[in-house]
């Protein structure tokens, strides 16, 4: 064999070309000022609760992971705080980003800690809707007691994407990390006109660049401007971890708030929905009457591809009128599972007939929405337990953890 | 990419006579593709682009050769150098990614059907696993001569300006639940069969399924990327012709068969996964390595009940950025084949 040029130009390497090259990334946080402890005591419902048990689901779902999930004492786990200040890159003032709200998290397990990303809101005196959001970020060793980041690492800023950022911000993160380690999170940009679903980019879950809407490229641009929001990426567990699976040879999303639509991408960035025979986005799943989700179907936590279906927990709105499920209050948000197919990723292959996890502690029905709310929007594997991360009522961060096997 | 993936990536790197004829491969048939798709190739430098593309593949070889044993460091280094990392790399020059480019979207297609027009025949037509369905509608706009087109794959990816256009069908004939996507006179399955499974069981059992959906007489023309060992090419007088003839166009298809079975089979492995990662720009891979040798593809396709009407051995195709040993098996539904299972 005739020695390759590749053999003589060893010299020749990626820092040649300015290419950063280290494979180990530093798991120190960056200095933006010292972190701050949660000061968990003054929570003012922590008293009130006791270990809950929930399975209204029980019955017809032994065959699925998620079935038993309880509430810890401790919740709620994160609330507001006033005493974290930030200097708005669009105003130029000082703000107390986080005084009103903080609720709605994303999780994902980095060097053996849990971290969440918040949904922080600055005006408690603004109405519902009306306030910025940023997206703060915090850590746990033990998923319960948590660490919070002084500033938010993700907020409308004067880039290229303030006009959907601004004013109502950046929302409802939902993050999940790729087998060589970047995370990638779907967040909802609001300019209080149209919500977008939005993509960032990390290496480190501090600092993030934004892709922008994720529907920009798709079909020739035609659902930019519309209402999108709430992106669970289909992840997978390899050898512990959970990572974005790749089926099909793509990267998939299951999204929606109204019905749930199935997006593709390469890139991860510009997700390509799919669509039905009229051209229109294609609903794999509805709301159904006289059920939690006879409202909205609104995705969760990143789905998980078992051997056996890929798993999504969703978040069920219950009706405000008589299509609401009878035995939940008017305008509740419940946790339901949906089962799809690993092959043919629209095809449901079981739907819970009632929720999973509900409303119940007295800060899960009093706050900024009043009918009661249990959002998920982060699950992760640790500690050989699952955490489920929710908001209660758009004002605090709860968890529900379940013992179970790793599927 | 799975773990177990990296492993197999690195044992295949780890081949020397692989990774050298790999290497080869790559710098000669990129420098020679960037020279005949770019928008101006008559405007460039062969010499320059030569260079340049040695350099290119030289930085991938030495980065990868850097990682030693250690798989968990190949998907964060595939994804760096990536054609799809942003931002992109400089070391992909400005020529390659306007060449690429330009063969992506406007002659990757003209390219295939120039290669399946002496195949291809007449009535309902439909293409297994088609993705999101261009090479169905290319066929349809360019070829038109058949009566129907038809994509079939497990689910249904189409963009905009494909749904339009061809018809198609959500079916999985690895588990064939619901309604059969129709009878169809000639069907194609184009790199598709390496997905399918990688137990022999598991592809006689979709290759029946097949079957089972070509009218009497029917079609199945499927190209994949094999190995041509030498104990099969001596036992074979039509493949010994062919493969006399490819050498002589293409020299390192000589270099190529010269390999054993698991050489080639390595080399296999890293085209399939270089060209994924870095050209394209997708660093993950979610299928095995189900790469077989050009006969037992064949028997595959006998204990279906598919009969060999021809078997065209390609080689590393001229005119394409990502070559590999691409072999075209034109198969027919015979009522004398063995029965599906």
């Amino acid at each position: 064999m005739v020695p390759s040029a590749w053999q003589k130009e060893r010299s020749i390497n990626l820092k040649t070309y300015g290419v950063d090259v280290s494979v180990e990334k530093s798991n120190t946080p960056p200095a933006c000022g010292e972190p701050i402890k949660t000061d968990l005591m003054k929570r003012k419902f922590l008293p009130l609760v006791l270990l809950i048990l929930f399975g209204c689901d029980l019955e017809k779902s032994p065959e699925w992971e998620f079935h038993s999930f309880y509430k810890p004492a401790e919740n709620p786990v994160i609330g507001a705080d006033s005493s974290f200040t930030f200097q708005c890159p669009v105003t130029g003032e000082l703000v107390r980003w986080q005084q009103a709200d903080v609720f709605n998290p994303g999780a994902v397990v980095k060097d053996n800690r849990i971290y969440l990303l918040l949904r922080c809101e600055d005006n408690p005196e603004a109405i519902l809707g009306g306030r910025t959001s940023r997206i703060g970020l915090a850590w746990s060793e033990d998923g319960i007691h948590f660490t919070k980041h002084p500033e938010p690492v993700l907020y409308p800023d004067s880039g290229q994407f303030l006009t959907y950022d601004y004013p109502g911000g950046c929302e409802d993160p939902r993050v999940a990390q790729t087998s060589d380690g970047r995370y990638v999170m779907a967040y909802t940009s609001w300019n209080q006109d149209v919500a977008r679903l939005s993509i960032a980019f990390s290496e480190d879950l501090f600092h993030w660049e934004k892709k922008g809407p994720a529907f920009a490229v798709a079909h020739g641009g035609r659902f930019l401007d519309h209402w999108s929001k709430s992106g669970s990426m289909v992840t997978t567990m390899e050898e512990g971890r959970q990572v974005l699976a790749r089926i099909h040879g793509k990267y998939w999303m299951y999204w929606g708030e109204n019905f749930i639509n199935l997006a593709w991408s390469e890139n991860l960035y510009d997700w390509y929905p799919l669509l039905d025979e009229e051209g229109e986005l294609k609903a794999a799943v509805q709301p159904r009457i006289h059920k939690f989700d006879s409202h909205l179907t609104e995705c969760g936590p990143p789905a998980l591809k078992t051997d056996r279906g890929i798993i999504l927990l969703y978040n069920g709105k219950n009706a405000e009128t008589d299509d609401a499920d009878p035995g939940l209050p008017r305008g509740t948000y419940s946790v339901g599972m949906l089962v799809f197919d690993t092959i043919n990723l629209e095809k449901v292959i079981y739907r819970s007939d009632s929720c999973l996890l509900q409303p119940t502690l007295p800060h899960e029905v009093t706050g900024q929405y009043q009918s009661g709310t249990t959002f998920a929007e982060g699950l992760v594997w640790y500690d050989s337990r699952w955490f489920l991360y929710y908001g209660t009522a758009d004002s605090y961060v709860g968890v529900a953890i379940q013992e179970t096997v790793q599927p | 990419m799975r773990p177990t993936e990296a492993e197999q990536f690195l044992t295949a790197f780890a081949d020397s006579k692989a990774r050298m004829l790999v290497f080869r491969m790559m710098t000669g048939h990129y420098a020679e593709a960037i020279l005949e798709h770019h928008p101006r190739a008559a405007s460039l430098d062969p010499d320059n682009i030569r260079d340049r593309t040695r350099q290119l593949c030289t930085v991938f070889f030495n980065e990868i050769e850097r990682i030693g044993d250690q798989p968990a460091a190949l998907p964060p280094l595939l994804h760096r150098m990536s054609r799809g990392h942003d931002p992109r790399p400089e070391f992909w020059f400005r020529e390659f990614n306007e060449a690429y480019d330009h063969y992506r979207h406007h002659r990757k297609l003209e390219v295939k059907l120039n290669q399946l027009i002496p195949f291809l025949g007449e009535g309902d037509y439909a293409d297994i696993g088609c993705g999101g369905g261009d090479l169905v509608c290319y066929l349809k706009e360019h070829h038109g001569k058949f009566r129907s087109y038809t994509g079939i794959d497990v689910m249904d990816w189409r963009s905009e300006a494909v749904r339009e256009k061809i018809d198609f069908r959500v079916f999985n004939f690895a588990k064939p639940e619901g309604i059969r996507p129709g009878k169809f006179h000639f069907a194609t399955s184009m790199a598709v069969l390496h997905h399918v499974g990688s137990t022999d069981a598991s592809l006689v059992y979709f290759l029946s399924n097949v079957r089972e959906s070509l009218h009497p007489g029917g079609r199945l023309l499927v190209e994949e990327d094999v190995i041509l060992p030498q104990e099969e090419i001596a036992a074979d007088r039509h493949y010994q012709d062919q493969v006399k003839h490819l050498i002589q166009e293409q020299p390192l298809y000589a270099a190529y068969l010269a390999l054993d079975r698991q050489q080639q089979q390595h080399a296999l492995v890293l085209i399939d996964l270089l060209a994924n990662s870095l050209t394209v720009g997708v660093p993950d891979m979610d299928f095995p390595f189900g790469f077989r040798s050009i006969n037992q593809w064949s028997d595959l396709f006998h204990k279906s009940g598919l009969v060999h009407e021809k078997i065209q051995i390609n080689g590393f195709v001229k005119g394409t950025f990502n070559r590999s040993s691409h072999v075209v098996y034109l198969l027919k539904k015979d009522g004398d084949g063995v029965a599906s299972s």
